[in-house]
């Protein structure tokens, strides 16, 4: 079975700030985390700006981009929330996983935890932490199994 | 921006916004490829959204085509290739035209436009 590498992962909240980045598999590292994260966000901006000017529709809903090596995917909640995930470019569409990991995992160890005020930095939290691993790990997994059956067809 | 086309009616932007547009994708594809997790990384191939799928190709000299098209359009790749055969046919090939200078060539327009004509008609 093709193995799916998970490459990195940033959260994002409303005002752009970096909530939470986690790296597994990082060969290129950013020039400092503050920097790779601001650049990140710079970059998700100009994305859904683009995305919003250039849709026939007008409509915003930016995905994912893919490049050679890596494949960003996007999700976004209602209070402005951003999830983003680097994995490795031949994978599907992870935004359903996303979604999940936002209400499985985010809302319930995050949102839930009466010690964390929103909008800060998510840190110290051994449940979110354990959680985000897991979950990341089963997709590894769960997906590959997934692009194998779509290369079949 | 040298070339710009719609092939099917949708609301057409002034030109500024196009070379606007352009520009910021030149640099977007440059930002993408720096935060590449993986080294030696290209810019943005493929760029997903609600509403549609914009395809972009790279060729060694730094051009880049890029094509917007309707979410669920696949082989572009191959698409953008066939455009690059015809811009080196009917543009560079052209003895008047003059490179980063706007494109007038009459040709490189009509056998664009039979080309997309032909995958909008699948």
């Amino acid at each position: 079975l093709p193995c799916l590498m998970i490459y990195n992962f940033y959260l994002y909240n409303i005002k752009g700030q970096c909530l939470y980045y986690e790296e597994w598999n990082r060969r290129k590292p950013g020039t400092t985390p503050v920097e790779d994260q601001k650049l990140m966000f710079g970059l998700l901006y100009s994305l859904r700006a683009f995305t919003t000017k250039v849709s026939p529709k007008g409509t915003e809903g930016f995905h994912s981009y893919k490049t050679s090596k890596y494949k960003l995917h996007y999700y976004e909640t209602a209070t402005g929330l951003k999830f983003v995930l680097n994995t490795d470019p031949h994978v599907g569409d992870l935004r359903e996983c996303l979604r999940i990991l936002y209400s499985s995992i985010y809302v319930e160890y995050v949102v839930k935890n009466p010690l964390y005020k929103t909008g800060q930095p998510i840190t110290g939290n051994e449940l979110f932490n354990q959680n985000l691993q897991r979950f990341i790990r089963s997709l590894s997994q769960f997906n590959s199994q997934q692009i194998f059956s779509t290369k079949k067809k | 921006l040298v070339f710009q086309q719609d092939y099917v009616s949708i609301p057409k932007l002034p030109m500024n916004e196009y070379l606007r547009l352009a520009s910021t994708f030149h640099s977007m594809y440059a930002i993408s490829s720096n935060l590449s997790p993986m080294p030696a990384s290209s810019g943005i191939e493929v760029l997903e959204a609600d509403s549609f799928k914009l395809q972009c190709f790279q060729t060694p000299t730094g051009t880049k085509f890029f094509l917007t098209t309707d979410p669920n359009h696949n082989n572009l790749d191959e698409l953008l290739r066939k455009v690059y055969e015809l811009y080196a046919d009917y543009v560079l090939k052209n003895p008047f035209y003059e490179l980063e200078m706007p494109i007038r060539c009459e040709l490189w327009d009509y056998h664009l436009e039979r080309l997309f004509a032909a995958e909008n008609s699948k």
